[in-house]
């Protein structure tokens, strides 16, 4: 029988909520963070939706909506750039390997 | 500049917190503003997910058509290249992010997401998206003036910027806020549609009301930005081009498809005015020296800016660039009261079109009168003759049934004899 209180979609967006979290603080797992959080985020609204059209209590989807946008934000923090962060990083990225710093060179 | 700052020893890029902090206060502002349309949380959490992922893929993808020359050449020439240099310039040509790149790719996320969501309608959405985003921006902005990714021309205002470590080459001159002029603009852009969507005239139209006044605005502001990356065509940036066919679009939808010419006549000239003092003057100077461009443009640009390679094109005076700001800034005024009001002759023909259809509407009334009393008088009519039928059948009947008893009666006699 198919089960539509939205439990299964509440516990998945909890659970990729308190990972997000945890990834957010780490540097190089942001991005990762990120879209787990995005991912958790669409579970715990779905289920919520879910779980209030059934008439069950909505606890756990709006802890996994909480969690996933607070593990949303701090790994956005961390993702997000400004244009020139962005390119400088690619430029150090591309200098790093050769001694070629500029694509213009390649005209 | 204060491109990271720390906190309990973390570092954190000042751009992505203010851009986080927008999110927040715009996730506030929409669900309190989304009560009008009775739209659950939910919908709207979504709906700003749907934005952000948009958004960021939008401001990318335009970043990277910018530099679609650098792509072409790093594809021809992938095999010359390391794997790690060549993602390191692939990240440098998709890296950066360009606003209306991130405004055109959330506008088709929204258009997508309200085509297969039955909870949410398109219009309202994008109400709700065109008072928003310009709040969002603001804090974007702040965060570029806080990174010193943005800057502005050389100018006797502004501020003196120290310790930029993105672009050295700003350190220890004068310049024009540009960003911070640009946040104030959209935050009385956010307060302009905000009033309109809380008066709710104009349900429906908020994000070709935006379309008309911010592209105007950055139109402007570009020619004060002081940043090399300028002169995409005609002298003039992509952003630029792209404020043209927004505001031509929302021209359109706004003025034309309603039949309202003096609004469009109107909004024409303004465009007609930015593309001539965007354009003109560039293809005047175009033919002389860089040092009589510098000449001609007086007094904000001097050998210092030229050395740096920052701002050396301009053919503008701070003033001037001013002057048109302000005339840009009242055109827009006088476009929004004419899409809002109409102009004297369209009251006129709308005062005419009002009492037309008011006397259409009376004789429409009278008709249905007419029509009423007769349907009324043929109701009356057959009702008393089927009462004057049901009158006679019940006296044949009532004479039957006597005729019957009297029938009865006398044989009952009869027999007793």
């Amino acid at each position: 029988m198919e089960n539509n209180n939205g439990k299964g979609l509440s516990i998945a967006g909890l659970v990729l909520g308190i990972v997000a979290t945890l990834l957010s603080f780490f540097s190089f797992v942001n991005i990762v963070g990120l879209i787990l959080a995005i991912v958790g985020l669409i579970c715990a609204l779905k289920g919520s939706k879910a779980a209030k059209a059934a008439g069950v209590p909505t606890g756990m989807a709006t802890a996994g909506v909480v969690l996933s946008i607070v593990g949303l934000v701090f790994s956005a923090i961390g993702v997000l750039a400004c244009t020139v962060c962005v390119a400088c990083i690619g430029c150090a990225a591309a200098e790093s390997v050769g001694e070629l710093g500029d694509l213009s060179s390649f005209y | 500049m204060f491109p990271y700052f720390e906190i309990f020893g973390k570092t954190i890029g000042s751009y992505g917190f203010c851009a986080m902090v927008g999110l927040l206060v715009c996730g506030a502002v929409g669900c309190l503003l989304a009560r009008r349309f009775q739209i659950a949380y939910e919908d709207i959490i979504l709906i700003m997910v749907v934005i952000g992922v948009s958004l960021v893929i939008g401001g990318h993808l335009l970043y990277g058509i910018t530099n679609a020359d650098k792509l072409i050449v790093l594809i021809k020439r992938a095999s010359e290249f390391h794997i790690k240099q060549f993602f390191g310039y692939l990240i440098q040509i998709f890296g950066g992010m360009v606003y209306y790149g991130g405004f055109l790719g959330a506008c088709a996320g929204l258009l997508i997401y309200t085509k297969f969501s039955k909870a949410v309608k398109r219009e309202q959405v994008f109400d709700l998206f065109a008072v928003c985003i310009p709040l969002f921006h603001v804090f974007g902005r702040i965060g570029c003036f806080f990174s010193g990714c943005c800057y502005g021309v050389e100018s006797k205002f502004g501020f003196v910027v120290h310790g930029n470590t993105l672009i050295p080459e700003l350190n220890d001159v004068r310049r024009l806020p540009v960003s911070l002029i640009e946040a104030t603009c959209n935050l009385l852009i956010f307060l302009v549609l905000l009033r309109m969507f809380l008066k709710g005239k104009e349900t429906g139209k908020m994000i070709f009301y935006y379309m008309l006044i911010y592209p105007v605005a950055r139109f402007t502001l570009e020619f004060f930005r002081g940043d090399a990356i300028r002169g995409f065509l005609f002298g003039l940036s992509t952003s630029q081009w792209i404020s043209i066919v927004l505001f031509a679009v929302a021209v359109w939808k706004l003025f034309l498809s309603k039949g309202k010419k003096s609004g469009a006549v109107c909004a024409g000239l303004l465009l007609a005015t930015l593309f001539v003092t965007g354009v003109a003057p560039k293809a005047v100077y175009a033919t002389e020296t860089p040092d009589a461009v510098t000449a001609e443009a007086g007094e904000d640009i001097t050998d210092e800016t030229a050395e740096n390679g920052v701002g050396k094109d301009y053919s503008f005076t701070a003033k001037g660039k001013f002057v048109i700001f302000v005339c840009c800034l009242f055109s827009v005024g006088i476009c929004l009261v004419i899409a809002i009001y109409g102009n004297p002759n369209d009251r006129l023909k709308d005062k005419y079109r009002r009492a037309r259809k008011q006397e259409m509407l009376k004789e429409k009334r009278k008709k249905e009168a007419e029509m009423r009393a007769i349907k009324r008088a043929e109701a009356d009519a057959k009702y008393e003759k089927e009462l004057a039928e049901y009158e006679a059948y019940m006296k044949e009947y009532e004479e039957a049934k006597a005729a019957k008893a009297a029938a009865k009666e006398a044989k009952k006699a009869a027999k007793k004899k």
